[in-house]
Order: C-alpha cells, then structure tokens, then sequence
C-alpha cells in the first residue's frame, strides 16, 4: 500500500511539476494548495505520509481513490458495496445506496460541471501563467559600488533561502553524525518551518552556498576598503527587483578578465524558480567589463559541471584541449562578441 | 537580440546556482563549513554525564 501511494504522489509530482524526489525527502505536493500557490510540502518520515494519505487534499485529487471500478469512494480509497463507509471525507456518501443517490444527482447536472480532467485543465492553465510571468524579461542592473554591493549581499544571507539552506545543512549534519540526537528534530523544525521547497540535491546547494558565502566575504572586504582586496579582486552584483539575482567575483589578469567566483540566487534551486537569465546577464556583463579594461572580451574561469553546457553555448572552450579536466574555460575576444552581439543586439 | 539563444541559454542556466570556482577552493570552503557545523552540533549536545545527571534528579 505504501509503495502504491508513494509511486502515486511521485508520478503526480513529475506529471504535474515536473520534479522528481530527491535525496531522502519525501516532497509531497500540497494537492489543494497547487491550484492556488504551486507549494509543496517536504514530509520526513513515512508516518507522515501515511497519514497525509487519509487527508480530504489527497483524496480530492487521487485520481485512483475516485474512479473506483467495483465499489465505491471511501475515504482515500474504494471499499466493496456491501459494506458501508465509516471514513468519509468531504460529502462522500456512507452506504452504496446513498452513493448511487449522489450520482444520479450528479448526472441531472450540466455536463461542463463533470467533466473530469476539469481539475488537471486547472492545474495546466495554472502553470502556463506561472511560466508566462517567469518568462517576462527582469530588468537587470549591474552593482559595482562597494557600500551598496555589500549591503545587497548581506540582505541576501539573511532571506529565506539561504536560511533554509544553513538550516539544510545543519539537518544532514545532524542526521549524520547524530543520528539519535534531538538536534536531529530541532534541525529539522528549523528547517520546515522556514518554508522553502529545494528542488536540487544537497551537493548542489552546498557548492551554490559555498561559493555565495566566498563572494560575500569579497564583498565584506571590499566594502571595509582593506585596498587592495586579495589580489585586486571585483565584485559585482546583478541586480533584479530590488534583489541579488547573481554575483560575481572577478580581477583583471594580463590578457583576460578571470572569474574567481560566479553564482546566481540560491531560489533557482527551488520550486519558485528564481530569476531567469541572471547568469547570461552576469556572463555579458563581464565581458562588457572585459572590452572596457582592454581585454578584448577575453573571460577566464573555473566553471563547475553543471554549468559546462551553459559556458560551452556562449563559446566557452576547454583552456587546455589536451588535459582531461575541462573545468578550465576560455572565451576569446571573437566568441565574446558574438556572444554579446547576439544578447545585447 | 537573438531570443531564440536567449531561452536556450536561460534552460541551461535554470537549475543550477552554482557557476564558477576553482574545485580545490571550494573543497577547502565547504569541508571548513562542515567542521563548523559539526563543532556546532557538537556544543549543543549534551555529553553522557549531564544526560546521567539529569536521570538522577
């Protein structure tokens, strides 16, 4: 039973979301609150689970509770019609008779009110908005003064997400040093009650705060005017909406601009989604930087896997064709300016 | 503008926050990271006296 319900609210979380679970979490979509607010609840334990599963938001919207083929809805489930139903949710009927009563009722309805994928069309308009207000075009805006890029990246560490992610942190190390602990439970209240859904593994958020943390240090010595910061060193924040959208950490070298550090807002790795472009928008920017200062639009980087592809699209190559170890990255000049041309105009 | 390599760069960006670093640095970053976090975990569990202690009263 428990592997059919798990497999059910797996396929609903792809089908619907397109997110498959991930590390030991269990994420369950909120099946009432998808409609409205697209949240998703992370349960911990299978207990939960099993008692989510008699919730009235379940059974609403598993579709395998209410097309019962022999007996008829009760509760989550279908049980046989000689029997009656003590576990009825939300005007379920509690005998076969009252059940058949109820669709009689039903059919005397206008036809559009049972239609039965009415409830999926909803969910489906409801996303293509989503994804129609995501792709609007944010108006970026590149910060490089230093009181106001550490203001900005300061504001960043206190917000949700990157809470979220040290309380993240601080459950893994919990359940794996000390298992059987109450910090374990006091990590993990910390953490959902916080609210933010990760949709990327743990590695990845660790990488994502490690390199966000570095850069806000950069920021905190830049903005002290500790002149000249460690290897004269830049940073810059990507600003959209008020916020951090991507940072960067960057130095002019001889021939090149050399990025140290790059990374966009920890929401891209959560079911909100973030802002899109905010890593394009930093890539045009450094190289913008980079003809300013002579270079070209010659870039320098360290880029790690999951971005290659991303790199690879501007015209990123490897910085030495014969090594094996492709994270070092080299834009030249006339890549660079195609590059811009194309997303500049 | 080219819109078309715009979205084809947007999807290959969505996803991932992490962009650029050298490994070695970030290796050094987080393995610093976990052992702040396990001194932390560390100095707010009790050790085996107190829970003994606390059994006494």
């Amino acid at each position: 039973m428990l592997s059919t319900l798990f497999n059910n609210l797996r396929k609903h979380s792809i089908e619907s979301k397109g997110i498959d679970f991930t590390g030991n979490l269990i994420p369950i979509i909120d099946l009432e609150d998808l409609r409205n607010s697209e949240d998703i609840l992370y349960l911990s334990s299978f207990q939960e689970l099993l008692d989510f599963k008699d919730t009235a938001d379940f059974a609403k919207n598993n579709s395998k509770a209410r097309a019962c083929k022999k007996g008829y809805p009760c509760g989550a489930s279908c049980i046989a019609t000689t029997k009656n139903c003590n576990k009825t949710i939300d005007g379920q009927a509690k005998t076969y008779t009252s059940w058949l009563d109820l669709q009689s009722k039903k059919k005397s309805q206008t036809p559009k009110a049972k239609t039965p994928k009415r409830p999926r069309k909803q969910t489906e308009t409801k996303k293509t908005k989503a994804e129609q207000e995501r792709s609007i075009k944010p108006k970026f805006e590149s910060v490089d003064d230093p009181q106001e890029v550490n203001r900005l990246l300061s504001e960043l560490m206190e917000s949700n997400v990157y809470n979220a992610a040290r309380a993240w942190t601080d459950v893994m190390v919990a359940r794996d040093v000390y298992m059987d602990t109450d910090w374990t439970k006091e990590a993990e209240d910390k953490f959902y009650k916080l609210g933010v859904t990760f949709t990327a593994p743990q590695s990845q958020i660790d990488d994502a705060g490690a390199i966000m943390e570095s850069i806000v240090w950069a920021g905190k010595r830049q903005a002290r005017s500790v002149s000249p910061i460690q290897n004269d060193e830049k940073v810059r924040v990507i600003k959209a909406g008020g916020k951090v959208a991507s940072a960067v950490v960057y130095r002019k070298d001889e021939d090149e601009i050399v990025v140290e550090y790059l990374a966009t807002s920890l929401e891209n790795l959560t079911a909100n989604g973030g802002v899109k472009g905010a890593g394009t928008e930093a890539m045009a920017s450094l190289v913008e930087e980079s003809i300013k200062l002579g270079s070209g639009g010659r870039l320098k980087l360290y880029a790690l896997d999951g971005a290659i592809p991303f790199y690879k699209k501007i015209g990123f190559r490897n910085y030495n064709p014969d090594d094996d170890d492709d994270s070092e990255m080299v834009l030249e000049p006339k890549e660079a300016q195609e590059f811009l041309k194309r997303v500049r105009g | 503008m080219d819109n078309d390599y715009l979205n084809e760069l947007e999807n290959l960006e969505s996803g991932v926050s992490a962009f650029a670093a050298n490994k070695d640095k970030l290796k050094e970053i987080k393995d610093n990271r976990k052992k702040h976090k396990e001194k932390q975990a560390e100095d707010n569990i009790p050790s085996d006296s107190d829970i003994n202690e606390s059994k006494e009263i």
